[in-house]
């Protein structure tokens, strides 16, 4: 091949032996010139003057030009590589050669090496190679901003500061550049650079960790994981797990930990795929092939491998870098739906159970420091969730750092509260599922901090800190100072509801009493913001949880609960909630006593209030209409059931979810069973049943249909009550 | 002789004996023990050593609208140093207490806390005057209420003291660094009312009801009436509601406890009410709303870190956010709304486009002028000079580079017309540029006493550089003052527009400059006198 070469070329070998300098020059971030700019002074410098013209000519009729812009011809690039590749060898490894190869196709030049040179002189070479890279990393000189983010800057020589990616930690970091900056770890590396990782690792696979040790920018490091990995999953789905050692760097542990959920994605991809009708044998993404292997297997053991291999190190650096994988892992598997995604719940399974292991074994108050300095706080993130599962999970192993792990928690919830009130952020948003998850881990840690607290007393002390009197209500400049206090406020109110099972499991008893007066707290609360306040606090879900708490933990009276009913803030999802809550307990074989002391009489006055306050003119969202439909249903009020569905379908502006249209189905169903309609809301009945269900019904559905069916028959079929008039 | 209660009322404490207070008042009066108060005194230490009162605002309403969060009020004065200058002092306490320690202050003039000393100068009859919680533009002059659910009787104590007055004024820029917060906590914007700087202001809640008037989506509105004792027969109300500019609904109301449905006939974009005591017929509560029709949100959303750039040459590190996305949505209240309803609001919309801008010409507010047109211009410029003059009061022209135009004939004769224009009244041209040294042309030296004696010319320069001072064109006269988008020396060639501003800001900014010492080189500016 060489001869080939040679032959096509017509530059003497005076001239030959600068071809690499050329190149090299041309190729180094350090320099400021290309090489097409370089081969005329490399030239009169080096070339004999009678053969100046011809060798120019020569050398620069290898380039391609448009503008002031010159590129390699592609037939002429394994020509110009074989005599860089040759010039090198010659003058022995330096960074200008180390920059020569840098400027060929790291695959071409790793073909020319691999059959040119020795072992020895391949092994020096890459040695220079690092050495070289490793400079570029450490000046900041790897990354070519307008290259990689196709920018409009001012000077070719902007750079991108490597700090950029890593102040949110590292596996943050590298996540970042695996789903959002590949075009900056594909393209916005300066071209020889990239070239070069890719050459080490072509020629020397076995130096991935040292590349990774001494390439210290984010940027490189990715390039090197990403080559490393797009070769070695396709062998071992569990390959990234051997990067985590005793004396792995930080770069690498995280690399291992962003790959390996990555190769957890990929496997439920995969698992996906292997669902659906033409399934190939190409393209799998790991060794496994299902249905022989089990991919949600692999990718559920996978998971446990990551957190298992992290106590390979330290104790307080596994902690460390288990609260930044807990930090992050729920940004970095892929999730749908709503609820906590399983991999989610299997990773932090996995972690919390490494966690146990650590306070069993090597209990620290730096284990917990460590820890709590990676779980980092984020408007959406909720990060004593982790403690409070921690703290929850060794509550009966070893209760005594359980509670200090819990009173921890604590005092990071209320430094995070702290800065939400600073920062008027919102923090309640029942909607998440992590946000729910924390909510029910701090009244966990309440309960295990002190199992004999007195919560009333809890929430009320921390309220009266809060901007919430009538003089910061009427500040209207820093109204948004009043409502953030206000929906903190609530949530101490759940946190605290959310501690009555947690003492109640942990073998505390629970005052009814004490539950009651917090309910009317809860109630004051309302009454006394809601004029204030766009949210309607109590139509939220505090107000819920107050009720189902009251019901539930408080032993409410009928008479508290007609109380309740006529109390100005509470409104129809309270009503409901009342209700519901003492179905619950009858379902679950609660105590029919408690049920039994609710006379017709109470049923009958709370129908009457509901109804009056129903009907007392105050504007109806959507979703209040829901809730008064859902209590109705209970209670089998039937004109307003009518009227409640007649409401739901005049809405204005939104069309109709297809829960609400179940929900006017049976309304109106229930009118229709107990008394009949009149004949155009008959029509409106028929046509939402065939809407919903003329094809088929939906399995989660199937109970709806069969409640439908049995109050068209005038059945009480899910109702509580079923009264005869009315 | 008629003698205001509370003064009535002072008597009476002084001389012992009991007081009832007429009916309409019943509820400030006689409920005081139920009723609680927060004073602000916002201080000011004057060049004497002494602390003056710049604005003391006593707010009471009853003590169990405080909520279930409030504890027992603390009693005591805090006392918190905004600055060198600036003290703001509160107080929680009874309205007894507080009203107590009034006395005292509208007695002896001065307010003692923990060894600070405030001096008040005080008219000793205060003014009775309401303010209501309304917010339309209209009312842009009246002081609102202090409270979010209330309208609030107010009796103020006045003060005619220059000094705190005069201070305020010249120190806005100041008060305004004393930041936001502070008037949220004075509760009393008085960064924009410094006629009310040195009194002492007192607001009683009208919180015998609470009232709101709720709209939703549908064709209705909600009065919604909160009331802890029986209020049968004691309150009447309207209610009113518009669109499109057009009063569609106005009716009076019985006030009842609860909620009052109404029923619209059409859409509606603006709605209030009014609340009436019935026994003397005083409005104590007041609100209206404009409707939210429309509304847009902007959405960014990063995606990634924000990286950090370097130059290598400049070595400047600058942050940038390249992944993000962007996006806008629209709201539109009325898109149900009944195609009569949508239709006539959008004309009306169009007509008040329309309206404003053929309003404004036809006021003369804006005049335009295209190129070629000089004589049209300067007829319409001596024209103003005409109407608007009105000796002694000066006016001000201030056009960067006039004085480099005074060189044609023709523009020699437009000077000479605008002297003739404005004998009698001083006129002051502001300028930046003229050749040092040079002096006044000949032409203007040689016009007789009589046409130039009332003329006066000052460059303004940057201290700095020599660089024009100003760069705006415009002309104050005492009617009015008309910004105007070209120099003299440009009139003909490119033409100019004459606006009219309503906001006296460069008026301000003319006496500003003009009130500088000649040779002046303080601050930034450097001042000649031509003439």
């Amino acid at each position: 091949m060489q001869s080939d070469i040679d032959s096509d070329l017509l530059v003497p070998d005076q001239a030959r032996a600068i071809v690499w300098r050329i190149f090299g020059e041309g190729a180094s971030p350090f320099k400021g010139r290309s090489s097409f700019e370089l081969v005329r002074p490399m030239v009169e410098h080096h070339v004999s003057a009678i053969d100046r013209p011809r060798v120019i000519r020569e050398i620069q009729g290898w380039f391609e030009s448009h503008g002031n812009r010159h590129w390699l011809r592609p037939e002429m690039m394994e020509r110009a590589a074989a005599v860089i590749v040759e010039g090198v060898r010659a003058a022995g490894p330096s960074e200008a050669a180390v920059w020569a190869i840098g400027s060929i196709n790291a695959e071409l030049a790793a073909s020319l090496i691999r059959s040119d040179w020795s072992d020895s002189a391949i092994d020096s070479f890459v040695q220079a190679t690092r050495r070289t890279l490793q400079t570029a990393c450490d000046r900041n000189r790897i990354l070519n901003a307008r290259r990689g983010l196709g920018l409009d800057l001012d000077s070719d020589d902007a750079e991108i500061l490597a700090d950029s990616f890593v102040r949110e930690g590292r596996i943050a970091a590298f996540q970042y550049l695996l789903n959002q900056g590949l075009d900056l770890v594909v393209g916005g590396l300066h071209p020889a650079i990239g070239n070069l990782i890719d050459l080490v690792l072509a020629v020397r696979p076995d130096l991935f960790s040292s590349l990774i040790t001494k390439l210290d920018h984010p940027v490189a490091q990715s390039r090197t994981a990403m080559l490393a990995i797009q070769v070695d999953r396709h062998s071992n789905h569990r390959a990234t797990l051997d990067w985590i050692r005793a004396d792995s760097c930080d770069a690498e542990v995280a690399l291992a930990i962003v790959y390996t959920l990555d190769t957890v994605n990929l496997l439920d991809e995969d698992l996906r795929r292997s669902g659906g009708q033409d399934v190939s044998e190409q393209g799998w993404s790991t060794e496994l092939r299902p249905p022989v292997d089990d991919l949600d297997a692999a990718a559920a053991n996978l998971l446990a491998g990551l957190a298992h291999s992290l106590l390979q190190l330290e104790p307080c650096v596994c902690a460390r870098w288990i609260g930044e994988l807990l930090t992050v892992a729920r940004r970095c598997l892929h999730l749908r739906g709503d609820n906590k995604p399983l991999r989610v719940q299997q990773i932090e399974t996995a972690c919390t159970n490494i966690l146990v292991q650590l306070v069993q074994s090597s209990w620290s108050e730096d284990l917990v420091t460590m820890l709590s300095a990676e779980l980092r706080t984020h408007p959406t993130e909720t990060w004593t969730r982790h403690l409070a599962d921690l703290a929850w999970a060794l509550r009966e192993a070893a209760p005594r750092r359980a509670a200090k792990i819990a009173r921890s928690a604590l005092r990071g919830h209320e430094t995070y509260v702290i800065q939400a009130l600073k920062h008027n952020r919102s923090i309640f948003n029942w909607r998440y599922w992590d946000y729910r998850e924390w909510i029910s881990g701090l009244g966990a840690c309440l309960a295990i901090a002190n199992p004999t607290v007195d919560l009333p007393k809890w929430v009320v002390d921390r309220c009266r800190q809060l901007p919430l009197s009538v003089w910061d209500a009427d500040a209207d400049e820093n109204r948004s100072a009043f409502i953030t206090a206000e929906r903190v406020a609530r949530h101490y109110f759940v946190v605290s509801f959310h501690a009555l099972p947690r003492l109640e499991e942990l073998g505390g008893s629970v005052d009814p009493a004490g539950v009651l007066s917090l309910a009317k707290k809860f109630w004051d609360h309302c009454r006394f913001v809601q004029p204030y306040v766009v949210d309607r606090p109590g139509a939220s879900v505090a107000a819920e949880f107050a009720t189902r708490c009251a019901v539930e933990y408080g032993n409410a009276s009928a008479r508290w609960l007609l109380d309740l009913a006529r109390h100005p803030a509470a409104g129809a999802r309270v009503l409901w909630a009342a209700i519901d809550q003492r179905r619950l307990i009858l379902e679950h074989g609660g105590d029919q006593a408690v049920w039994s002391r609710w006379s017709r009489m109470d049923f009958n006055e709370l129908a009457s209030i509901s109804s009056d306050r129903f009907r007392g003119g105050r504007p109806l969202g959507l979703d209040t209409l829901e809730y008064w439909g859902r209590l109705w249903l209970l209670l089998g009020a039937i004109n307003d059931a009518e009227k409640t569905a007649i409401a739901i379908l005049a809405f204005p502006r939104r069309p109709l979810a297809r829960r609400q249209k179940m929900l006017v189905l049976k309304l109106l169903a229930l009118a229709e069973g107990k008394r009949g309609l009149a004949h155009s809301m008959r029509d409106r009945l028929q046509s939402l049943y065939r809407e919903l269900w003329s094809v088929l019904t939906p399995n989660d559905e199937r109970a709806d249909r069969e409640q439908v069916d049995a109050l068209l028959k005038g059945v009480a079929h899910g109702l509580l009550f079923m009264p005869s008039g009315r | 002789m008629y003698v205001e209660p509370d003064e009535a009322r002072r008597w009476a404490k002084k001389q012992k004996i009991s007081f009832r207070s007429p009916i309409h008042v019943a509820t400030a009066i006689t409920a005081m023990q139920d009723r609680t108060a927060r004073t602000t005194v916002l201080a000011w230490k004057a060049r004497d050593g002494q602390l003056r009162n710049l604005f003391t605002f006593l707010r009471h309403r009853r003590r169990d609208a405080m909520g279930p969060w409030e504890s027992e009020p603390d009693k005591n004065w805090r006392i918190e140093s905004l600055n060198s200058d600036h003290y703001l002092l509160s107080l929680d306490a009874s309205l007894e207490r507080c009203d107590s320690i009034i006395d005292h202050v509208l007695e002896s003039g001065v307010l003692r806390i923990n060894g600070l000393e405030v001096r008040y100068s005080l008219e000793p009859v205060p003014r009775c005057h309401w303010a209501y919680r309304d917010q339309r533009a209209s009312q842009g002059d009246s002081i609102r209420s202090p409270f979010a659910r209330h309208s609030a009787e107010i009796r103020e104590y006045w003060s005619f003291e220059a000094q705190p007055q005069r201070q305020w004024t010249e120190e806005s820029e100041s008060s305004s660094s004393l930041g936001r917060s502070l008037f949220t906590r004075l509760r009393f914007p008085l960064d924009r009312r410094s006629d009310r700087v040195g009194n002492l202001m007192i607001a009683g809640a009208e919180d015998g009801i609470s009232c709101d008037l709720l709209k939703r989506n549908d064709r209705t509105l909600t009065l919604a009436v909160e009331a802890d004792e029986c209020i049968s027969g004691a309150y009447s109300g309207t209610v009113w509601a518009s669109h499109s500019g057009d009063e569609v609904h106005r009716r009076q109301i019985a006030i009842e406890s609860g909620n009052t449905r109404i029923t619209l006939e059409t859409d509606v974009d603006s709605v209030g009410f009014e609340v009436f005591r019935v026994s003397d017929g005083q409005c104590v509560d007041r609100m209206s709303h404009q409707l939210v029709m429309e509304a847009s949100f902007r959405m960014n959303v990063k995606l990634g870190p924000t990286l950090l750039f370097q130059d290598r040459k400049r070595g400047i590190t600058h942050g940038l956010n390249p992944f993000h996305d962007i996006s806008t949505v629209t709201v539109h209240a009325d898109q149900d709304s009944p195609e009569l309803d949508r239709r006539i609001r959008q004309q009306w919309l169009d007509h008040l486009s329309h309206w404003r801008e053929s309003s404004a010409r036809k006021r003369g507010n804006l005049v335009r002028f295209e190129s070629g047109n000089l004589d049209q211009v300067v007829g319409h410029f001596l024209g103003i000079l005409a109407t608007d003059r009105e000796p002694p009061s000066p006016i001000y022209f201030a056009d960067p580079y006039c004085m480099e135009s005074a060189k044609t004939p023709a523009q020699i004769k437009l000077w000479l017309d605008i002297f003739s224009a404005t004998v009698g009244a001083p006129l002051r041209i502001l300028c930046c540029t003229y050749s040092k040294g040079s002096g006044l042309p000949r032409w203007w030296s040689s016009l007789p006493r009589q046409i130039k004696s009332h003329v006066a010319v000052r460059i303004f320069s940057r201290h700095s550089n020599g660089r024009p001072a100003f760069h705006d064109r415009y002309l104050i006269t005492p009617k009015r003052e008309v910004i105007l988008t070209n120099s003299v020396s440009g009139w003909g060639g490119s033409g100019v527009t004459f606006t009219t501003s309503p906001y006296g800001v460069y008026r301000a900014e003319a006496k500003r400059l003009w009130s500088m010492a000649l040779g002046s080189r303080g601050a930034d500016f450097l001042v000649e006198g031509l003439c």
